[in-house]
């Protein structure tokens, strides 16, 4: 995403970090809403039983790739804006580490009411277990 | 010319390919014919899927570099 040479570029022109942080948000939130164009841009004609709304609408995946490059890319401009480079340092190596802890370690229930973690299948998984919870 | 125009190419390759799948063809979709008309009768399954992959990635290409040499770029 190369915030480093945008960034750079804006400040040495003078720009305020609140402005760059206004125009980030922007762009997240046009990330998102391509994401969500991708994820309505479908219908079946072969089938006469479709439903766009039933089954695009509304059981839309929130959080698709765009939605999440949206989100990691305002949290990040946040972080370079705002942080040292050795406080960005520590909040990547806390969040790699942290995740996996959790990922590994954190105990979830199953859809069979049966607790486990550290479960890293496709769909079981904590992070899965997550995206569920949110979702439904 | 992907990475000058990262967002048109993810944009583009989505939409292409979910219009690929909805045209209708028979009983199958436009997608569905190339594959198992042509490029599965010549190369079979596997190579089939990946000589499409291919074309598909061929295609974008053409497209990005077109817009490249216009100097298209699509900011987000």
């Amino acid at each position: 995403m190369s915030i480093t040479l945008s960034v750079n570029a804006m400040q040495a022109k003078g720009v305020s970090k609140q402005q760059i942080l206004k125009s980030g948000v922007l762009r997240t939130v046009k990330l998102i809403a391509l994401g969500w164009f991708l994820a309505l841009f479908y219908y079946n004609f072969r089938d006469a039983n479709f439903s766009w709304l039933e089954q695009r609408l509304f059981s839309i995946r929130v959080m698709g790739v765009l939605q999440r490059i949206g989100l990691v890319y305002i949290i990040a401009l946040a972080c370079y804006l705002y942080l040292k480079p050795k406080p960005i340092v520590f909040a990547l190596l806390g969040l790699l580490l942290g995740y996996g802890a959790l990922m590994q370690y954190m105990p979830y229930k199953l859809p069979t009411g049966e607790v486990t973690s550290g479960l890293w299948l496709y769909g079981n998984n904590l992070s899965a277990w997550f995206d569920n919870l949110l979702l439904f | 010319m992907f990475g000058a125009n990262a967002i048109l190419f993810f944009m583009f390759a989505g939409v292409v390919a979910r219009i690929l799948i909805m045209i209708p063809v028979g009983e199958t979709s436009l997608k569905g014919v190339i594959f198992s008309k042509a490029l599965q009768p010549l190369l079979g399954n596997y190579m089939g899927s990946f000589a499409f992959s291919v074309l598909f990635l061929l295609l974008s290409y053409a497209v990005m570099y077109a817009c490249y040499k216009r100097r298209i770029f699509w900011k987000v």
